[in-house]
This record gives C-alpha cells, sequence and structure tokens, in this order.
C-alpha cells in the first residue's frame, strides 16, 4: 500500500471516529444537529479528547418530542471529551428556541457542554440579553440546566434595564416561569 | 415653657405639622433598594423585593423605608417608579426638605399594616396601626408631636403629614393647644 493510500486511510478513520464519538456521546438525551462547516482538523489532545477547528456552526438542541430548545452558533472550536460526554466549544452565541423567554441570548467565549449531568456551562465573560438588547445581564459564568431550563449565574452578577441597575450575588433566570430572580440585591435607580 | 396635651378623636381628623410649607421638590432624587430576594416578572414587569428590604430616597428630602416585602410598579420601559407598596410591618424614617426658616421635620412612623409609595404625588401612606413620631431640627427645638392613627400620610413634595383616627399628642413653644 502507497503512503498516500494510507494517510488516505487514516483520514477516513480519524473522521469516521469523531463521526462516531459525536454521534454516542449525543444521541442518549436529546438531539443535536450540526450543519457542515470547514473541514476538521484533529489537533493534539489527550487520547480521549479531540479538538476540531470546526467554525463557523450551529447546534441545535430538541427534546424528546423534537421541538427545539435552544440553539447554538460558534466560531471557533469544538473539543470532544468521549470518556466524559463533554463538548466544548468556542466564540458562542446561545439562543432559547422554545416557548418563554424567545427573545434571549447569551454570548461567552467559552461554552461547554457536560451531556452526563444535562448542564450547559459558559464561562470567561457571559453577556445575556434580551427583549431586543435593552435588557442585559452580566455574570464570570452562567450554567444551564436541561430540565429545569433555567440560566443560573453566581458570583458578582449585574441586571441593567430601563432606569436601574441591579447587582447581586446570584442570578436565576427560569424561562418557564418566565421570571428572574436576583438573591442579595442592590437596585439603583438611575 | 411647654404645654403637653394628649387628645383623642374618633373621626377623621387632618393635622398639619409645621406651617405648611409646600415647597415644591425637584425632581433630583436618587435612591437604591436593598433586598434578600429580588423578583422580575418579564412577562408583566411585575417586580418584588423580599426579605430584609430597605429602600433609601434621597435629594430634597430624605427617606428610608424598611420592610419584609415591597412590590414595585414601573411605567412601561421601567425607567421610573410609579407605586411602592410594603407590607407589614413597615418603617419609615423620613427628613423633610428645610422650610422657608431653615427647619426640618424628622418623622419616624410605623405600621403593622402596608405602606404605599405612589411616585407622581411623593405620597407616602401608612395603614393599619400606624404611628409617627414627628421632631423639628435643628436640635433643640421643642416643636415635636406623636400621632397615633388607623392610617398616616405624609407628603413629602409638601412636606405635611396627615392622619385618620387619631390620637396626637404635640409639645411646642406655646400654650394653645393643638388639637384642631
Amino acid at each position: 500500500m502507497s503512503r498516500r493510500l494510507g494517510l488516505l486511510a487514516l483520514l477516513a478513520a480519524v473522521v469516521g471516529l469523531v463521526a462516531v464519538v459525536v454521534w454516542v456521546i449525543l444521541q442518549p438525551r436529546g438531539t443535536v444537529e450540526t450543519p457542515p462547516g470547514p473541514e476538521a482538523e484533529p489537533t493534539a489532545e489527550p487520547e480521549h479528547e479531540i479538538t476540531l477547528e470546526a467554525g463557523p456552526g450551529e447546534i441545535v438542541h430538541s427534546d424528546e418530542s423534537g421541538e427545539v430548545v435552544w440553539s447554538a452558533k460558534f466560531g471557533g472550536s469544538i473539543t470532544i471529551d468521549e470518556q466524559r460526554r463533554h463538548l466544548k466549544y468556542t466564540d458562542v452565541v446561545w439562543e432559547l428556541e422554545r416557548s418563554g423567554l424567545t427573545d434571549l441570548s447569551v454570548r461567552a467565549p467559552i461554552m461547554e457542554a457536560d451531556y452526563e449531568s444535562r448542564l450547559l456551562t459558559f464561562s470567561e465573560g457571559v453577556d445575556i440579553q434580551a427583549r431586543g438588547g435593552e435588557a442585559r445581564f452580566v455574570t464570570d459564568e452562567l450554567r444551564y440546566e436541561f430540565d429545569t431550563e433555567k440560566l443560573i449565574g453566581e458570583g458578582e452578577v449585574a441586571v441593567s434595564y430601563g432606569g436601574f441597575t441591579l447587582t447581586g450575588t446570584k442570578l436565576v433566570i427560569d424561562n418557564r416561569a418566565g421570571k428572574v430572580r436576583v438573591s442579595n440585591g442592590t437596585l439603583r435607580l438611575n | 415653657m411647654s404645654k403637653r396635651t394628649a387628645v383623642a378623636v374618633t373621626l377623621a381628623l387632618i393635622m398639619l405639622v409645621g406651617a405648611a410649607v409646600a415647597q415644591q421638590t425637584r425632581r433630583t432624587e436618587t435612591g437604591d433598594i436593598t433586598a434578600d430576594v429580588f423578583e422580575w416578572d418579564l412577562a408583566n414587569n411585575d417586580f418584588k423585593a423580599t426579605g430584609n428590604v430597605v429602600i433609601n430616597i434621597e435629594g430634597r428630602h430624605k427617606a428610608q423605608l424598611r420592610a419584609p416585602a415591597v412590590s414595585l410598579d414601573w411605567n412601561d420601559n421601567m425607567s421610573r417608579i410609579m407605586r411602592a407598596v410594603a407590607t407589614g410591618p413597615v418603617h419609615l424614617d423620613l427628613l423633610t426638605a428645610p422650610d422657608n426658616k431653615g427647619l426640618q421635620r424628622r418623622i419616624v412612623a410605623t405600621c403593622g399594616g402596608r405602606a404605599t409609595y405612589e411616585g407622581a404625588t411623593e405620597i407616602v401612606s401608612l395603614t393599619g396601626g400606624a404611628e409617627a413620631d414627628v421632631t423639628t431640627l435643628p436640635e433643640g427645638n421643642v416643636e415635636a408631636a406623636h400621632l397615633k392613627g388607623d392610617s398616616i400620610t405624609a407628603n413629602l413634595r409638601e412636606s405635611k403629614i396627615s392622619v385618620k383616627q387619631a390620637a396626637i399628642s404635640y409639645t411646642g413653644e406655646d400654650d394653645t393647644e393643638k388639637d384642631e
């Protein structure tokens, strides 16, 4: 077998492995559809991790009935940890699609999807917007719980809209209830 | 020489504290609210603060209201609080703007029911076992009153306070009874 054939076979094996890993990780709880992006370029990672320079792309999460719950556009890479069923995306804009806070979006440099604990985690500076961008929510780190449809930020959190700024130590955005809750808060009238 | 009078009144009674200064207050108030939890219902802009709620307002007058829970009604774009309703027990500490003699009234009021602040009129109403102590500043001024009634209303804009179903004690420098 020539050297070129060997390389092609190796590349085909890597692409096939990535496809299988993504499928295995995502299938049991919800469905994720990722449209084709630029050609994947695997980079050196620990054996159980694969990083693809895959952006820009989009991930769509549906519930068991097929209804789309949320979607996320990412501009950077995807890192897949097959052992932990954990995916990490960079340069993400995430949006709720199901009824509730439908105009709410989250921008974050990092989004991690953990399908074992059914959590999304946004980090490294999270900017949340609603009401056409007029309502702003800021927190260092934010998590989204698949089962409760709540976005939860802890640490220094801030909400600003209209004539007020509300700061506190914990932020909960409850999509099902359509409510925002801030703990240990101070509301200042601008 | 001071004289103390206690009067019990069964019907509605209005008492003016001070010389009806009626000073217009410019809308230069700033304020903040602290609470254990704020909850904002995005669908209808219901806004509630619960747990150790403290509202501070500073402008020509200074006011602090403390209560277990306060709900806030905003205007459409949530740029201004139109109404605040505190549920009791409510504690209000108010220092009025100086009158034309430079005197200020400090009003310390409590109630077991609820207190309502109307943003448009700048009126605070306390209902349900309301009591208020009114003193005049600077210190050394002997004019003072203790008010007790079903409801006490403080008009921040006009520096007036009124009481309904009241019992009033008044301390002043002249000998005339202040029981009208």
